[in-house]
């Protein structure tokens, strides 16, 4: 068991967004550059850093559901957003929830939204699932299936089953996405889910395909 | 010593029968089946009455039966099968069918509980309880309460006896046969893993149908599965009726992840075609067993009437089947052969002004440039139906390349039909149902491709 797991296990929660990237890293799944802070002089420096525009998120064993929960702010511009930013998320800390930080990403602006994800089934046991995200995933349900572990021919063969493939070829002139990296991910999340047992439910979403390799916006693992 | 355990299940030299012996009920007509059948081994009937029953003498107990016995059917009341299992089991004898009900099925979990401890302490191993029995129509072995199965190459493992029943019963309606049946009701002991794992490595089984309700261990069931359609292609009805076995989600990806799309999932990793009924699953196991895989998905349409040519074309394309035109070279071979009001294109349409020459030299010919073809006729009393026939079984000669035939319809191709039969091919209802067998055995290629790296564990 990853010690990140054992100690979320021990104190009863789920992962952190910072412990979620950190464990994808330790299974050879490229995550982006992000800071975790802590006060405003922080998060001032952590975005200068980083460059402009960033995303702000909340760090809090209490919340699971970010975005619903007003826990993340996209797109901050300039330091004065930056310090609203900070300021707003802080207050929901008056909310009752415990805030153990706040982690700072570069903000990307995508033509197309992905997700990947991961549930463990009593039966079959993990199941991975990718397909096409953002605010249609509800309406298309375009996504592919396929049981841990997996092969690059089965991963490949999850890519092409879905019908936004052909946006991933590069439909209208725009620059195909990086195939073979998401088929990299799918495959070694497949292992990390075959060798944590522990994690029931995994979740990125959304994960932006890039020309050369992803992005991967949120991660959530649930225990 | 049998080369394989199951084989005393499935062709036992001797059988005893432990149930009633009265006319009418179950004990009874599966002997009478056995013996209708024209089973060459040994059969015990065993009653405490003792006498005789259909000719045979009835052993008034278990401990009673000769010793060659393999295999031991039982029908008798719940309370009264321990003590028949443990004489058996002392007997030697290692395989049972326990057709009765009243266990699990029916919340009575204890006593099948104390079944399988019975059957394990005395060596004996279970199919069932609640089963409808098996089946080898090879060996003339129908210790079954169904119709008695016609011989063929397709294994038949099903969840649920009933349907299993009806299957066996429409079957012999269209002459198709099996080489093994299996109800495994509750599944108490032996289960779909090892009777897939057996057929796997049955000669006689050349294509393995599931009818799946829902599975109880599903790694295991993946293992089993991804070994057996490396060996030859599986089969699946899955009817939607299991819970999920997937907790309540709280994210995105639990909630997408439905029982039926696992399943889905479970099916594509080991290599399983599943189908939606019994139809479907005869036409693609009648194809399964008899047809070559095509190297691609290019298939030629043969025709004499175009709108069930352009029918079966559209479905092809649909199915992902490529309904290319055939070069120039090939049609300028044909055109001297053919009808001066053939069309050439794809579907090739040789009009009704044809017999056996146009058939077999355009599916020579087309054969020669494409993986596979349709050939449908549509027939009218004054053709020559067996000449055509003929002329598409001497094409299929030629090449080791799959045709299916559409031949239409009724009692004016009944004989020809019959010539397809005895040759050993397909012939279908309507070209669009040739065109999706066709379009599964390309998938069957493609699914041998990619099983090669899948891996479970």
């Amino acid at each position: 068991m990853h010690p990140l797991i054992e100690k979320a296990r021990r104190e009863g929660r789920h992962l952190l967004e910072p412990e979620v990237l950190s464990l994808l890293e330790d299974y050879g799944i490229h995550v982006p550059r992000h800071i975790v802070i802590h006060n405003e002089n922080e998060a001032l420096k952590a975005a200068k850093s980083l460059g402009w525009p960033v995303v702000m998120k909340i760090v809090s064993p209490d919340i699971l559901h970010k975005t619903e929960s007003g826990g993340v702010v996209l797109d901050l511009q300039n330091e004065k957003q930056v310090r609203e930013a900070f300021s707003r998320l802080s207050s929901l800390e008056s909310t009752g929830n415990r805030i153990e930080g706040f982690i700072i990403y570069p903000f990307q602006k995508p033509d197309v939204e992905l997700f990947v994800g991961m549930v463990r089934n009593s039966q079959f046991g993990p199941v991975i699932t990718f397909g096409l995200g953002g605010i249609w995933i509800e309406v298309f349900r375009d996504v592919a299936y396929a049981i841990a572990p997996l092969s690059r021919e089965e991963a490949k063969d999850m890519l092409e089953s879905i019908r936004a493939h052909s946006i991933l070829k590069g439909m209208r002139k725009k620059t195909p996405a990086d195939r073979e990296a998401l088929c990299e991910l799918l495959v070694r999340l497949s292992q990390m889910a075959m060798k944590e047992t522990d994690i029931q439910e995994l979740d990125l979403n959304p994960l932006f395909p890039m020309e050369k390799g992803y992005f991967i916006a949120d991660g959530r693992i649930i225990l | 010593m049998k080369s394989h355990a199951f084989d005393s299940f499935f062709a036992p030299k001797a059988v005893a029968f432990a149930g009633s012996i009265k006319p009418g009920k179950i004990g009874y007509e599966i002997i009478k089946s056995m013996k209708e059948g024209g089973y060459q081994g040994k059969i015990y009937p065993v009653n405490p009455a003792g006498g005789e029953v259909l000719g045979y003498h009835v052993y008034t107990s278990a401990s009673e039966i000769p010793e060659n016995t393999e295999l031991v059917v039982i029908s008798l009341p719940q309370q009264a099968i321990l003590d028949t299992i443990k004489k058996c089991g002392m007997k030697g004898i290692r395989a049972a069918v326990v057709i009765s009900s009243g266990f699990s099925e029916v919340g009575n979990h204890q006593a099948e509980k104390d079944l399988v401890a019975t059957a394990k302490k005395w060596g004996v191993r279970i199919i069932g309880p609640n089963c409808a029995g098996l089946m080898n129509p090879w060996v003339n072995h129908f210790p079954s309460i169904e119709v008695r199965a016609l011989s063929g190459y397709t294994g038949f493992i099903t969840q649920s006896g009933a349907l299993g029943g009806a299957t066996l019963a429409l079957a012999e309606e269209r002459g198709f046969g099996f080489s093994k049946f299996v109800s495994y009701g509750n599944r108490c002991d032996v289960g779909d893993i090892e009777l897939l794992s057996y057929l796997a490595n049955d000669p006689q089984t050349r294509v393995i149908v599931l009818y799946i309700e829902g599975l109880d261990k599903g790694r295991e069931f993946l293992r089993a599965a991804l070994a057996t359609s490396k060996k030859k292609p599986v089969v699946a009805i899955k009817s939607g009726r299991t819970k999920a076995g997937t907790r309540a989600a709280s994210s995105h990806t639990g909630s997408l992840a439905g029982i039926d799309q696992i399943y889905e999932a479970a099916f594509r990793k080991t290599g399983i075609i599943r189908v939606e009924g019994i139809e479907e699953m005869y036409d693609l196991c009648e194809t399964f067993s008899q047809c070559p895989l095509p190297e691609g998905n290019r298939v030629a349409i043969v025709t004499n009437s175009g709108g069930p040519g352009i029918l079966a074309a559209d479905k092809a394309e649909s199915c992902g089947l490529d309904v290319a035109e055939p070069p120039p070279s090939l049609q300028k071979n044909l055109k001297p052969h053919l009808s001066p009001h053939a069309s050439l294109k794809n579907p090739i349409d040789l009009t009704v002004e044809s017999g056996y020459d146009e058939y077999r030299i355009a599916l020579e010919s087309v054969l020669a440039e494409y993986d596979a073809a349709i050939a449908i006729y549509v027939a009218t009393p004054y053709l020559d139906s067996n000449g055509i026939a003929r002329g598409v079984i001497d094409a299929a000669r030629v090449f080791q390349k799959p045709i299916i035939t559409n031949f239409m319809a009724g009692r004016i191709v009944k004989d020809a039909v019959r010539l397809l039969d005895e040759a050993d091919m397909v012939n279908l209802a309507t070209g669009e149902r040739c065109a999706f067998v066709l379009s599964k055995l390309t998938e069957r290629k493609k699914i041998l491709e990619r099983i090669k790296f899948a891996s479970i564990d």
